[in-house]
């Protein structure tokens, strides 16, 4: 390959920066690279054109013992002299942590994750359309056979919680899986819901956060255990 | 110095801050971006556990390689982004790690107007963006351009995976990048 080509030498920086470009091609590119200099300008290029893919996802803010490990790993707690006066002490204390500390476990309750929940929302002959999972973190849709919906509208879930309000669980797939973020709020409300519903929405689903259209379909939720 | 903004300006500030292992840069480095770099290892991973730990490892690889960051190649968020998304492609290469997801899925992140809105109230952009570039490409060929940047699949998983041959993949992939090559130079153009 002439890789003076400069059509080539965009192409080939494109899959090196995509992840397609492997095994040798990927090596010998990597050594190109540390010598040509505008090959590299190339490969920033690409990835300053490819990376702000990422700009539209919804933000997602990590749980705070991230920053902590982050701060262990990198040895910011080092030992100080306050420490130091710390462990000291901790003599005096550990007899009277121990005692509360048997007090906490004999009444702590044990803690699990929450467990999944499954739903197949089928149609008016009992042919299954949908299969629903969900773990605490997030949901599952599968599209089983692929539906179509009139124009300018859109199919959406939603969670029927015991005595409230039905809640969002977004638009339905017409084809293929969709996986999204369950929001902890959501999460809890789960155990608490017996059934799923589906109402045909605006294109884009509800405007007012409640269903606005018919409920086509109705399914009844189990856990997975 | 208040620095509350996530402009790129402060952000290649912090990071060269970082190089002279400024531990109060790197803090703040974090609660700047720590919420939109962890989208893009959940968006790889689809695990908010795999994904955390995916987060830690950049950050600490953030830290460790922030004097190799040069301003005028990349910027800082582009940089940063980039070895999240590596670091989380090579925790799914782990064998015990896989969690193929449908095409659909990936391709419909495009489509769902909540993205399309939130993208329209965070960012004010010149030029094209790749969002709008990625929108002019067939679909097939953004389904398989998506699956390759955000699941890390190769032309044979790729062939496999959306059952074709592995030549017609490889023609997908090869005019995807060329529309997107195309419409970042028009828009370099018009600018």
């Amino acid at each position: 390959m002439n890789y003076r080509n400069p059509e080539l030498k965009s192409r080939l920086a494109a899959e090196y920066v995509l992840g397609t470009l492997r095994g040798h091609a990927r090596l010998r590119f990597e050594r190109l690279m540390r010598e040509d200099e505008l090959l590299r300008d190339e490969v920033a290029d690409w990835q300053t054109r490819m990376m702000p893919l990422a700009d539209s996802l919804v933000p997602i803010k990590p749980r705070g013992r991230v920053w902590q490990d982050i701060r262990s790993s990198l040895g910011f707690d080092t030992v100080s002299r306050r420490s130091l006066l710390f462990w000291r002490n901790l003599g005096v204390f550990s007899s009277a942590a121990a005692i509360l500390m048997a007090a906490y476990i004999s009444t702590a309750p044990i803690h699990t994750s929450a467990p999944g929940y499954i739903a197949v929302i089928a149609d008016k002959h009992a042919n299954p359309v949908w299969l629903f999972s969900s773990s605490d973190t997030a949901i599952t849709i599968k599209s089983l056979v692929p539906s179509t919906v009139i124009a300018g509208r859109s199919l959406e879930l939603w969670l029927l919680p015991e005595g409230g309000q039905p809640v969002s669980l977004g638009l339905l797939p017409l084809t293929g899986n969709i996986t999204r973020l369950l929001p902890h709020a959501v999460a809890k409300l789960m155990a608490n819901s017996h059934a799923l519903a589906v109402s045909l929405e605006p294109a884009g689903g509800s405007p007012t956060g409640q269903p606005t259209g018919p409920i086509l379909y109705q399914a009844p939720i189990a856990v997975n255990t | 110095m208040a620095q509350s903004t996530d402009t790129p300006a402060t952000l290649a500030h912090l990071l060269s801050r970082c190089a002279l292992n400024d531990q109060a840069a790197l803090a703040q480095l974090y609660k700047l971006t720590s919420a939109r770099l962890m989208a893009v290892a959940f968006r790889v991973l689809q695990r908010r556990d795999w994904a955390e730990d995916v987060l830690q490892e950049s950050f600490v690889n953030i830290w460790h390689h922030a004097q190799d960051y040069q301003v005028q190649k990349a910027a800082p968020l582009t940089w940063m982004t980039h070895i999240v998304r590596n670091r989380a492609l090579d925790w799914l290469r782990r064998p015990q790690h896989e969690t193929i997801l449908d095409g659909a899925e990936v391709e419909n992140s495009w489509n769902d107007p909540a993205a399309g809105l939130f993208e329209q109230l965070s960012r004010v952009r010149e030029g094209a963006t790749i969002e709008e570039c990625m929108r002019q490409i067939e679909a097939k060929n953004r389904q398989a351009i998506a699956l390759a940047f955000w699941q890390g699949l190769t032309h044979s998983e790729l062939a496999q995976h959306m059952q074709q041959p592995i030549g017609t993949v490889k023609a997908w992939i090869r005019r995807g990048l060329a529309v997107i090559r195309k419409c970042f130079e028009v828009a370099h153009e018009l600018s």
